[in-house]
């Protein structure tokens, strides 16, 4: 029941994470030594509360692909393929064994034997494709365009099956080891439910669904069947708290009191509270890069005059990331200078040589080039009489409105003219799809995977058919971001990924400014309270030490 | 009297129908695409366009409407477009909640209102006028948001006598209960305070005082009962003023009531949820008005409903 390897293995284990949080400039204790048996008893009970922000719509892993739903997913649930918190390796999970066919059309996984749905029913190859299959059916398709040309699934065995795609499809690996929508769904309980399931879940985690208070709570109930934590915890039995309480409070102030008045353990701070909590001993503060690039200008390639690679560099150089950061962020961001964030496996760290570092001179210049000439006496630029104006489209989310403000000073120092076009969320993702903007402010956390770029990039994306908001359509980044997705071998599917972010930097395909730091404030009665270096929490060793 | 109900009631028919298609109006005239907000950010077009069909937001405005009615009538408001549950389910879940609030924050406008407006008519002029007038002021002032979160501050984190979220007991009422009567108690004491004082200075008053009533029968049986009219008027139109007051304070406090819910689902444009919970405001605010009416008849019995 309790831990399975040798402590040897543990303790290699403990030091590469806390190695690896070093690095990644994460704190907090992170595999302390393993708990002698006696010990594991003194460490079972009691109920951590962990307060969010934004309530789930429903817990139907097939019906949405909301972070809140996501946040609860991850603790009933567990993904068929784990991934290593330090390397980000696929490592094995309920699936023991896989195998990428040569022509990488198809990936055969030997699952574990011993794993049972809440339900009490098995986890075997029949339930798994029933599971996946139902994100065919009609209202589930949140997920299918991350699913790639799936083909086929096919039962070989009783615990074998058999993903079998149209193409090759690199990131097959990734939504196999997806933490949500991927997860295994509890077919008994989506007979019985139907479409209630998404009030009603349940999957093979280590936690169980107990009840919904609409509007104030979710609270989840130790799941003591569950006997397959993933070989990076300490424990692989059980859970050690009896439940786990999820409260939902939209108010940032009102969360944070809650923190500090002991009724909630563990939540995300807001950037402006981090001063006043980092040096309060009853908390541990952690922190780590946002998933994704927070922040980032899409420039519209189909519109004048952003089809100009000499205007989209110029507008690139005269933004001042630091700066904006200070101002809509705290100063609790990082610059970004791609496409893809350093933590996503993937990235290509040259963007970070030829990223374009603030020079209003070069910029300038640049538009000279262009014909965007600034007359004596005037503060706007023109080209034949006509000024240089240029929207920029967001909508009020926090931080985006201060980071608009910043760049519509920074730009018309340059001489460029900007319009502000703030709009409800829905409505600016039309627009965005119509082509409407000059520019725009986008973000992206959910991805993980640098099939990404083939999302936003790649021509058959572009006019609403898909995400390129840039409207870009490009031979050659077509060919780059289409070669990284249907290669199979990780180091060329890494060189042609590599290859499309230094095209994204140098041809100025859109412009990326930070990556927000997130802090998570957690109560010292809670111990061994873990996040990885992209941001997952790891909550299995965790337990209230009352 | 049965009459008069019956027709206030047929009156209220064409106030509900110009509600929902104002209602259903503003959200559907509106820019902004409910199939892409729950399909996801990143859904494809063809994914896009087979939720509009799903969703029946590619038929003519006007079927959509008469979808809506028809539903209505027959009690089916549609299905939530974020949670997929029956809006009657949803708000159902809610709507307890908000009337609990309600009932505490007016229960307490109505005390502190009455009680104080009475205490700064009897002294009239003096210090606990200028009292209860300066508190009254502050109470009209105030920002609800900024007030309830004071109190979180210092009831909860501070003094921690009472939790500064969550609505699973009696405790849990206080503060919201507080910040919400707040303005509504201001805005009842200057309303009683001045009816009062017209009152007062009646010849009623002042015979009942030469017959030798004392002073305290004079204040409550006469001026008082006789202040009320007015009273009552503003206590209607405050508890509209309540709902709508809930939605902030339900925000602060993470209160489960409709205010929380029609924020979210105006943020989701989740069509169905906010037509429904709009409606079922429109209903409550006649209800009550429905009832001032009918009270005035108990407290003068010059008024006729015929």
């Amino acid at each position: 029941m309790y831990p399975h390897k040798t402590s040897l293995f543990i303790a290699t284990v403990a030091i590469m994470l806390i190695a690896a949080m070093t690095a990644f400039g994460c704190a907090g204790p992170v595999g302390d030594e393993p708990a002698p048996e006696e010990e594991e008893e003194t460490r079972r009970g009691g109920t951590i509360v962990i307060g969010y922000s934004e309530e789930p719509p429903t817990l139907d892993a097939h019906g949405t692909t909301a972070a809140a739903t996501v946040s609860v997913l991850d603790r009933i649930g567990d993904p068929v393929l784990e991934r290593d918190p330090e390397t980000g390796d696929f490592i094995a999970h309920i699936a023991e064994e896989w195998d990428i066919s040569e022509d990488g059309k198809t990936l055969t996984l030997w699952l574990r034997d011993d794993v049972t749905f809440h339900s009490g029913t098995e986890l075997n190859a029949q339930t798994l494709k029933e599971s996946w299959e139902r994100i065919l059916e009609p209202g589930h398709e949140v997920a299918l365009g991350r699913m790639g040309p799936l083909g086929d699934l096919v039962v070989e065995d009783d615990y074998v099956l058999r993903i079998e795609m149209e193409e090759s499809f690199a990131p097959l690996m990734n939504w196999v080891s997806w933490r949500s929508w991927a997860q295994p769904v509890d077919p008994d309980l989506v007979r019985e439910y139907g479409d209630d399931y998404g009030r009603n879940p349940g999957s093979i985690g280590p936690y169980r669904f107990d009840e919904w208070l609409t509007g104030q709570e979710i609270s989840l109930v130790r799941n003591e069947d569950y006997d397959w934590a993933p070989e990076f915890y300490d424990n692989r039995g059980p859970a050690y708290p009896d439940a786990l309480r999820l409260r939902y409070i939209m108010e940032d102030a009102t969360r944070v009191a809650a923190l500090e008045t002991g009724e909630i353990h563990i939540t995300s701070l807001p950037s402006t509270e981090v001063e006043r909590f980092i040096d309060d001993p009853d908390f541990e503060i952690f922190s780590y890069p946002r998933g994704g690039v927070s922040m980032h200008v899409l420039f519209n390639h189909e519109r004048e005059p952003m089809d100009d690679l000499r205007v989209r560099q110029a507008l690139s150089y005269a933004i001042d990331k630091s700066a904006i950061i200070d101002v809509a962020a705290d100063g609790r961001a990082e610059e970004a200078h791609g496409p893809l964030p350093p933590t996503m496996w993937g990235y290509w760290d040259g963007v970070e040589d030829i990223s374009y570092d603030h020079d209003l001179e070069r910029a300038g210049a640049l538009l000279d080039d262009a014909g965007w000439t600034l007359d004596e006496g005037e503060s706007v630029r023109t080209r034949d009489g006509e000024p240089l104006e240029i929207t920029l489209y967001l909508t009020s989310f926090d931080h985006w409105v201060l980071t608009a403000e910043m760049l519509q000073a920074q730009w018309r120092e340059l001489g460029v003219e900007v319009i502000i076009e703030n709009y409800e969320w829905g409505t600016v993702l039309e627009y965005l799809a119509d082509g409407r903007h000059h520019t725009a402010l986008m973000g992206y956390s959910t991805s993980n995977d640098p099939d990404w770029l083939y999302r936003v990039f790649h021509s058959s994306q572009a006019g609403g058919a898909g995400i390129n908001r840039h409207h870009i359509r490009n031979d050659e980044l077509d060919n780059l971001v289409e070669r990284q997705r249907y290669t199979m071998d990780p180091d060329e599917r890494l060189q042609y990924a590599g290859e499309a972010q230094r095209f994204a930097v140098e041809q100025a395909v859109q412009a990326p400014i930070y990556i927000l730091t997130e802090y998570v404030a957690v109560n010292r009665k809670v111990e061994d309270f873990a996040i990885d270096y992209r941001g997952n929490w790891l909550l299995h060793d965790m337990w209230l030490n009352e | 009297m049965t009459t008069y109900v019956l027709r206030r009631l047929l009156s209220a028919v064409p106030v509900l129908i110009g509600v929902s298609i104002l209602v259903f109006a503003m959200l559907h005239l509106a820019p902004g695409d409910p199939a892409r907000l729950i399909a996801g950010e990143e859904a494809e077009a063809e994914v896009l366009e087979q939720w509009r069909e799903r969703l029946g937001l590619n038929d003519p405005l006007p079927t959509q409407y008469w979808r809506f009615v028809s539903g209505a009538i027959r009690g089916d408001l549609g299905q939530s477009l974020r949670t997929n549950r029956a809006v009657v389910e949803e708000i159902g879940d809610r709507i307890g909640n908000t009337l609990r609030l309600a009932a505490v924050g007016m229960t307490l406008a109505i005390l502190l209102g009455l009680g104080s407006g009475t205490v700064a008519a009897v002294f009239h002029r003096r210090a606990m006028d200028n009292v209860v007038m300066v508190g009254a002021m502050l109470g009209v002032s105030i920002p609800g948001f900024w007030f309830g979160l004071l109190l979180i501050f210092v009831f909860a984190v501070t003094l921690g006598w009472f939790p500064s979220s969550g609505a699973s007991g009696l405790r849990h009422l206080v503060l919201p209960g507080i910040a919400l009567g707040v303005r509504a108690a201001a805005i009842l004491a200057r309303m009683t305070r001045s009816s009062m004082l017209e009152v007062i200075r009646r010849d009623f008053v002042r015979t009942a005082r030469a017959k030798g009533l004392n002073e305290r029968t004079v204040i409550y049986r006469h001026v008082l009962k006789n202040s009320l009219i007015p009273v009552i008027t503003i206590i209607g139109l405050q508890f509209g003023a309540l709902l709508a007051g809930t939605i902030i304070i339900e925000q602060v406090f993470t209160w489960p009531g409709l205010g929380t819910l029609l924020l979210h689902s105006l943020n989701a444009r989740d069509y169905p949820l906010v037509q429904g919970i709009v409606l079922y405001i429109a209903v409550g605010y006649i209800a009550v008005n429905l009832a001032v009416d009918l009270l005035y008849g108990y407290l003068d019995p010059r008024i006729r409903y015929d």
